[in-house]
């Protein structure tokens, strides 16, 4: 089975669900509605979604670390598909966010000037062909388009502390909602491409976000990259395919559950020469099990300076109902009842104190994993 | 099971002044280790500061093939496996503590113990020592490797009361040497040596900055109080002061020097001596002199011989392919280090040339050398120009490197290939590597994030 795998840079969950594309697919799909992302920005999250494991131990857990991603220990999917005989290419915005072993083509787009929609169905029409000779394919497209908006309109323009910016949320939303109307148009068009040559018979689909972003929730994050809140931290998931049942799953999960969930859909064992990794295929979910599972995430606050910090210096721990977030910075804790809560408003660090100190045991438990 | 491993790097500590410890306290800690295992006298470490010489140690590689170049955010070259990523993947849990530098390297894996981290001064003789004791008490998942770095040894040193006594040497390093043995001793009675590896080595070495002759005793020592205000006390300053802050450094650097150098004039000193009492922080011109690179490896401990003392020439990266045949663990094959365990065993054992390089300065731009040694020569000179600051010295007759043949041609060209053929292969590496790095931010800009 082939794989085409989109990440939708910075879509956000609450957007997703509306959108008129994005909601036609998900009703057709597998859906995961609230996937926890290990890291709020694409080098991190990306690293961490295509080595199902965290990057506390892959290595890369920054924005400057993808150097460090340990590739003799732990197996991407790009490698374990191109082991399987899979022709395998990427097309992506820059050339930090993936590790790039084990595709045999790994091409950068111009964010700024190419015409994402038509450079993606070229590049689906020409694996199509490589389809109809008998090989399989996994293609990688990176629409970029919400983070080229982003950084042209506020990235460039402000600092994470610009009064400007966080005094004009309504603005900020107006300005996202027309960069994410232009992501759910590319989303439609390529769908719809991809029904018209019957793609889906022999070809998963996966679309993910790496992660959210922030319209101005709270003051010094003008984007994402800075705190652990839900409105960067939660991406969604969707896996397409027409022996798949269409399901929308509300349950936490983890963006390191994704390779997992392919490698089991497109019935590839896991390599016992590298480390086992930290997630879980998600296909026992979709067969009804409750399993809870808890996330981590870390993050990195420049704290006033231009450039993001090395070391990551925000974690969060995060369950269905609870989050735990641990400012390493200025060693602050926070607790947020999410079901109540779900702005993280109400720090209840000193009045929850058994569940605090619950969630800093699992935030131990999985760092010491 | 495989046998646990203690392994204790002691932050600056010289070969010569370790051997000459055990000789003048054969009844001290250290001895009774050197009994009980194999002493390499003539380690050479690559490099005469911490970040170059750990990334070479942990990777059995010369520090230019790693990737890690000084402490700016250059990291460890993600296609190199480390002796952690090994010992790991063949069932040990990673213990210890290391200073706060460690974080920017990249080199280091996530430890069991989440306060692995301490500041800089950390050291087994200031609570580092109790620390560990408890944590390997503390049923740790077996079988472990505790790695701990103390930095007692580096300057400034602080010398408690008890041992602040000529019986102890002449000079605070020597005394801080016996108290850090006192130390060793307390670690050892809590260790159970059936089911355990102890290794002792160093980072690299360190000039000592203190001079006994018939009529003067000279101390140019960091006043270690002084030192520790001043550290603490730059936490409170605002980061954009910073260039203004290191600004003055080296400006006083500079003042100090010069007044350091007016006392040296009328005196009748080395020129080894010399260099070592004017030898500051802030110098731009680095050398790597056997004071600053050679440091010792003892190994003792479960299948370790007992009582062995060589002298032969080996190297830092030689020490994990070493142990890794104790624990009968698979090497890499693509390391520049080689296992020792013929040399131990009495075989004839080829002596390897050591590659060494000073690390460079992270406030200025520094004058770097590169080099090799044998235990015949020291070769070293300009990092990026073989016809500059060329340094060769006859280590059998001039164990001080006080005589610099650098105008013997013949020899210096015949050290010079040497050289140039560990490094040749690999010269576009380290531009990579230093591209790279750069590169990174390059992109960054690109994406808007800086």
């Amino acid at each position: 089975m082939n794989l085409i795998f989109i990440t939708m840079d910075g879509a956000r969950k609450d957007r997703t669900l509306v959108a008129k594309n994005y909601s036609k697919l998900i009703s057709d799909s597998l859906f995961f509605s609230t996937v926890v992302t290990y890291a709020p920005f694409t080098i991190g999250a990306m690293h961490a979604v295509l080595s199902g494991t965290y990057g506390t131990k892959t290595g890369v857990n920054s924005y400057w670390s993808n150097l460090n991603f340990k590739k003799n220990l732990y197996k991407t999917l790009p490698l374990y598909l191109k082991d399987n005989g899979y022709v395998t290419h990427a097309d992506v915005i820059n050339k930090l966010v993936l590790p790039p072993t084990g595709f045999d083509e790994f091409i950068i787009h111009d964010e700024l000037n190419d015409n994402l929609t038509e450079r993606h169905i070229d590049l689906i029409k020409k694996f199509d062909s490589v389809r109809k000779t008998g090989k399989d394919f996994f293609l990688y497209l990176h629409y970029s388009n919400i983070h080229t908006g982003i950084m042209e309109n506020v990235l460039k323009k402000y600092n994470n502390f610009s009064k400007e910016y966080f005094e004009n949320k309504s603005r900020n939303e107006t300005l996202y909602d027309t960069l994410f109307k232009n992501a759910d148009d590319y989303l439609g068009k390529i769908i719809d491409y991809c029904k018209e040559i019957d793609l889906f018979d022999d070809t998963l689909l996966v679309v993910i976000s790496d992660h959210g972003i922030s319209v101005g929730e709270k003051h010094g994050e003008r984007a994402y990259g800075v705190f652990c809140y839900d409105y960067t931290l939660i991406s969604t998931a969707l896996f397409l395919n027409k022996k798949l049942t269409p399901m929308k799953i509300n349950q936490q999960v983890r963006s390191i559950d994704i390779l997992p969930t392919i490698l089991e859909l497109l019935q590839i064992k896991t390599d016992t020469n590298f480390l086992p990794i930290d997630g879980k295929s998600l296909i026992s979910l979709s067969d009804g099990n409750l399993e809870k599972r808890s996330a981590l995430s870390q993050s990195g606050n420049p704290l006033g300076s231009p450039k993001p910090p090395v070391e990551p210096n925000v974690y969060s721990v995060r369950e269905d109902e609870w989050k735990y977030i641990r400012n390493i910075h200025d060693e602050s804790e926070e607790l947020y009842f999410l079901k109540d809560d779900p702005n993280e408003n109400n720090n209840l660090i000193t009045k929850e104190k058994q569940k605090a100190q619950e969630l800093r045991d699992e935030m131990e438990r999985i760092l010491n994993s | 099971m495989r046998p646990n491993i203690l392994f204790l790097i002691l932050d600056s500590l010289r070969s010569d002044r370790f051997i000459s410890k055990l000789e003048n306290e054969p009844n001290s800690n250290f001895s009774q280790l050197k009994k009980d295992g194999v002493l390499f006298s003539t380690t050479i470490s690559s490099a005469n500061a911490t970040i170059l010489s750990w990334s070479s140690l942990f990777t059995s590689k010369f520090p230019f093939k790693t990737g890690i170049r000084s402490t700016r955010f250059n990291k460890l070259d993600s296609k190199i496996t480390t002796s952690f990523d090994i010992l790991k993947k063949n069932g040990y849990s990673i213990f210890g503590y290391l200073p706060k530098l460690s974080e920017t390297v990249g080199l280091f894996p996530e430890f069991e113990n989440s306060d692995y981290l301490y500041d800089f001064y950390g050291g087994l003789t200031n609570g580092l020592a109790e620390k560990s004791i408890k944590k390997i008490n503390s049923n740790l998942s077996e079988p472990w490797f505790f790695l701990l770095h103390a930095m007692d040894l580096h300057q400034p040193i602080t010398v408690s009361k008890n041992f602040d006594d000529t019986k102890y040497g002449d000079t605070s390093y020597d005394r801080k040497l016996s108290e850090i043995d006192h130390y060793v001793g307390k670690i050892i009675q809590e260790i159970d040596m059936k089911n355990t590896i102890f290794v002792i080595t160093s980072d690299h070495g360190d000039y000592i900055k203190s001079v006994k002759t018939l009529n003067t005793k000279l101390n140019f020592d960091q006043n270690a109080k002084n030192e520790m205000l001043i550290s603490k006390f730059s936490k409170f300053i605002p980061t954009f002061l910073n260039p203004l802050k290191d600004k003055i450094f080296l400006k006083l650097e500079k003042q100090k020097n010069k007044q350091k150098s007016k006392i040296l004039d009328n005196l009748n000193l080395r020129e080894y001596e010399k260099r070592a009492l004017l030898s500051g922080k802030a110098d731009k011109d680095h050398f790597l002199f056997d004071e600053l690179i050679k440091v010792p490896f003892l190994l003792c401990g479960i299948n370790i011989p007992k009582n062995i003392s060589i002298k032969q020439q080996i190297r830092s990266i030689d020490i994990f392919p070493t142990l890794f045949d104790f624990l009968q663990i698979e090497s890499k094959s693509d390391t520049d280090g080689v296992n020792l365990k013929p040399l131990i065993d009495g075989m004839n054992f080829p002596e390897n040339p050591a590659y060494i390089e000073s690390n460079p300065l992270v406030l200025q731009k520094s004058n770097d050398v590169i080099g090799i040694r044998t235990s015949d020569y020291k070769y070293f000179r300009d990092k990026n120009n073989p016809k500059k600051r060329i340094h060769l010295f006859d280590l059998r007759n001039d164990s001080f490197e006080e005589n610099n043949l650098s105008l013997n041609q013949n020899l210096v060209d015949k050290y010079e290939k040497i050289l140039n053929s560990l490094i040749e292969n690999f010269s576009d590496d380290v531009d990579e590597n230093i591209h790279q790095s750069d590169e990174i931010e390059k992109e960054l800009r690109k994406l808007g994030y800086v």
